[in-house]
């Protein structure tokens, strides 16, 4: 059983640490991270998932972006991480579907991902059709769920940092 | 049948919690699984007394508290069960904010 709560600024450093441990070295190069510089996660969809012994055991995170010259709004989804001690669990599913269930409830219309479409599908994502994230990204791993009907009806151009 | 253990988080922040509807303004200690309300036997004998605040007895939990539930099959999906309790702690001088607090049962 995993308790699951809004991100706090005490959980950063485990959450970090975390995050270390699932990627590898080096995961602030990517094209992803200059997306989210300087700019906090949004913590009310920003979730961790603690242990009965209060250890972290996954984390998951969101960050805002725009679409396009319109600037439309949408959701970064990630990093998403689950402790090596309690891969298979289903937890990494826990926090994906509770976290989108909250982003649906707070008014969100749609959500991106850098990710495996064949493991996202599950979840409703597919690929990102008339999206272009800033490079070095392989366009097929650009991911894309809308979390109400044809909220990508006319939105496309290049996903870039909010604010 | 899978138990929900006591949680340390859960322990260390509920000194009392109120079990019943007793008095309208406070919210009484729920718990629900997949949205569904879990049977009342699940729920622990509650403490009655009296705290400062009112002369009204309070049915109340007080320390570490267990809960137990069945949980649901899983429904076929990749969504493990969840279960959602509703809480109110109080002191003997004040009531914070009701809040819900959300555990997947994977």
């Amino acid at each position: 059983m995993f308790r699951l709560f809004p991100e706090t600024p005490d959980d950063h450093d485990e959450v970090e640490y975390l995050f270390d441990l699932a990627f590898a070295p080096g995961r602030e190069a990517l094209s992803s991270y200059r997306l989210r510089d300087g700019i906090s996660p949004l913590r009310a969809l920003s979730l961790v998932a603690r242990d009965p012994t209060d250890g972290i055991a996954g984390a998951i995170r969101y960050w805002p972006v725009r679409i396009g010259e319109a600037g439309h709004r949408a959701l970064l989804l990630g990093p998403v991480a689950v402790h090596p001690t309690h891969q298979g669990e289903g937890l990494g599913a826990a926090l994906i579907l509770d976290s989108l269930d909250r982003a649906r409830d707070a008014g969100w219309e749609r959500v991106i991902l850098v990710g495996d479409e064949p493991y996202y599908r599950r979840f409703g994502f597919r690929r990102a059709e008339g999206l272009q994230f800033p490079p070095p990204t392989n366009p097929e791993r650009l991911l894309a769920l809308a979390l109400q009907p044809g909220a990508f009806e006319g939105v496309s151009g290049m996903v870039r940092r909010d604010g | 049948m899978t138990l929900l253990r006591r949680d340390r988080r859960f322990s260390r922040r509920a000194a009392m919690l109120q079990w019943a509807g007793i008095v309208p303004s406070l919210v009484p200690t729920r718990l629900t699984i997949a949205g569904n309300e879990v049977p009342a036997p699940t729920y622990p004998r509650p403490l009655v007394k009296t705290l400062r605040f009112s002369d009204t007895p309070l049915a109340l939990y007080e320390g570490v508290v267990d809960l137990a539930a069945k949980v649901p099959p899983n429904d076929g999906t990749e969504r493990p069960p969840m279960a959602e309790l509703t809480l109110q702690a109080c002191s003997d001088r004040i009531c914070l904010d009701p809040q819900k607090m959300r555990f997947a049962l994977c």
